[in-house]
């Protein structure tokens, strides 16, 4: 089995370190992207968002039942989530003087029901939601700060109730002390400079410190740990961070089940400037953001629906090859299958 | 039984990346593609006392469209949209029996927008909505692909005794236009 290591290693190599080296630019979005406020993009990306991140915080264990040996293995992990209606809208920003009636009076068509003069926000559509709805402005007077308030447009969803998430290629690494780590290590190319990503989860058996095995037969509990980065130089600055408990027990000879309560975040935020910035291109924008500031960056605030999820699977090992599976309740219920090949165990 | 198990788990660990990737490959089309909806205002002059005004129109006016005009698949009439920014003589209380909007493209008139017995206070710089059939909006997105270049139309339509001279009737109608870009 040790004569695999090698083998082992380099497929690592080969699939998680495809390094590009750029130079530092900053990230930029296209003209399609000019009428994104940051508040709004924030709430339109936000439902992608938490599917990035449920996908960061899946796969991170199987069964608790951590054993006393060294063990190397590589896990291949694919997972798809299902999106809830509740993700489709976001509360859009309206431009600031809308709802004021001596600067512009307004109009909204939704399902036949007319609306006029909302000020603050409006229902309009995530990524994953469907059409948009136009806000008609009628400006007041033809001069001043009320010329400015013009019709505004939003962008449009793709109608998607399935979303797959990313697959995931981690490094598995078994410790005597009943430890398991999982690494996760990747660089890509982003607009002209690389972005890292990396990951360092700990599983940590728990069982064994305590005289319980008489109530828990054929169980085992551990604690979960992890934690994500995805840094781009200019640009990207993400964080993740998860932890929980996970349990399993067995039901026929290497036929296992594993349930899990965790708790899980994401923070940071991406920014990007606006591509061939010209502020022609931005002087009829109703919102002040983008009419005034333009030339400045969008920043978008990188957040998750989810908190918590629970989970429940299986496992059946056959060989050196483990195979997974579980369903996760989470804010987008979520689905994995994979296979971890423990290529050396001693 | 128990013996096939391996075989059935070895099938499934075949089948569901099939499956999945298929998902995958379809849903990353579909965010390869980004809709956003654009309004795009022409301002109607109509001077002299007439039922009947017109206004010529290119898409590449508007920076809205220019600025995306390379990379736009598909073009589509949502909603239309009009208010009075102006009438000579101003008689709040007068009513028209009928404002209709056409949208003129090849010589032939697509319906964008109607409204009945409208009084003057309630259109006057205040937005009147109109929801596009879908019909009217595919044929209108369609000739619209082939052609920049077009012109609208506004017709009023006075009640019957109304003889007021209007020497201005200044308008202004907002044309919502789904654009699907490919990113």
């Amino acid at each position: 089995m040790k004569r695999m290591i090698t083998p082992a290693i380099c497929i690592l190599i080969l699939f998680l370190c495809e390094l590009n080296l750029y130079a530092g630019k900053n990230l930029e979005f296209s003209k399609e992207f000019a009428l994104f406020t940051s508040k709004n993009a924030s709430g339109y990306f936000k439902p992608l968002l938490t599917s990035i991140e449920q996908s960061l915080n899946s796969n991170r264990f199987t069964c608790a039942d951590y054993e006393e040996t060294w063990r190397i293995g590589l896990d291949i992990s694919v997972m798809g989530m299902l999106i809830p209606s509740s993700q489709n809208n976001y509360d859009a920003e309206l431009p600031q003087l809308y709802g004021d009636t001596s600067v512009a009076q307004t109009g909204e068509l939704r399902d036949g029901v007319y609306y006029r003069n909302k000020k603050g926000s409006t229902l309009q559509p995530t990524i994953y939601g469907g059409a948009s709805t136009p806000v008609f402005s009628a400006p007041q007077k033809q001069n001043g700060v009320s010329e400015f308030y013009k019709s505004s447009g939003f962008a449009e969803g793709n109608n998607i109730t399935f979303m797959p998430g990313l697959p995931v290629l981690q490094l598995v690494v078994g410790i005597p002390t009943r430890t398991e780590l999982r690494f996760r290590f990747l660089t890509l190319g982003v607009a002209g400079e690389s972005m890292t990503y990396y990951a360092i989860l700990l599983n940590q058996r728990l069982d064994h410190w305590f005289d319980i095995q008489n109530i828990l037969h054929n169980h085992a509990i551990a604690v979960n740990l992890g934690f994500h980065s995805l840094q781009r130089d200019a640009g990207i600055d993400v964080t993740s961070f998860s932890a929980g408990l996970h349990g399993s027990g067995e039901i026929l000879e290497n036929f296992k089940y594993y349930a899990a309560l965790q708790y899980e975040t994401i923070s940071g935020s991406i920014t990007a400037y606006r591509e061939n910035y010209d502020a022609s291109d931005v002087i009829n924008s109703p919102y002040e953001e983008i009419r005034l500031h333009g030339d400045q960056p969008l920043k978008i605030s990188v957040e998750s629906f989810t908190k918590f999820r629970v989970l429940g699977g299986l496992s059946y090992k056959l060989g050196f090859a483990e195979f997974h599976g579980d369903i996760a309740y989470a804010s987008q219920p979520i689905f994995t299958f994979g296979i971890c090949f423990n290529f050396v165990t001693f | 039984m128990k013996k096939y198990y391996k075989y059935y788990l070895i099938l499934v660990a075949v089948i569901a990346p099939v499956f999945i990737s298929g998902c995958y490959t379809d849903t990353i089309d579909n965010l390869s593609e980004f809709t956003l909806q654009v309004p795009i205002t022409v301002p109607m002059f109509q001077r002299g006392n007439s039922d009947t005004t017109f206004s010529n129109e290119n898409l590449n006016k508007y920076a809205e469209y220019t600025n995306n005009k390379e990379r736009v698949k598909r073009l589509h009439l949502y909603q239309s949209s009009f208010w009075l920014d102006s009438i000579a003589p101003f008689n709040s209380s007068e009513v028209f029996q009928k404002i209709e909007y056409y949208f003129i493209i090849d010589s032939v008139q697509y319906l964008i927008a109607r409204f009945n017995n409208l009084s003057v206070s309630s259109f006057f710089k205040i937005p009147q909505i109109y929801q596009v059939p879908d019909d009217i909006a595919e044929q209108v997105s369609a000739a619209l692909l082939q052609n920049e270049v077009f012109r609208t139309m506004l017709v009023t339509t006075r009640t019957p005794g109304n003889n007021t001279n209007y020497s201005l009737i200044q308008s202004s109608l907002v044309m919502s236009l789904r654009m699907d870009v490919k990113l």
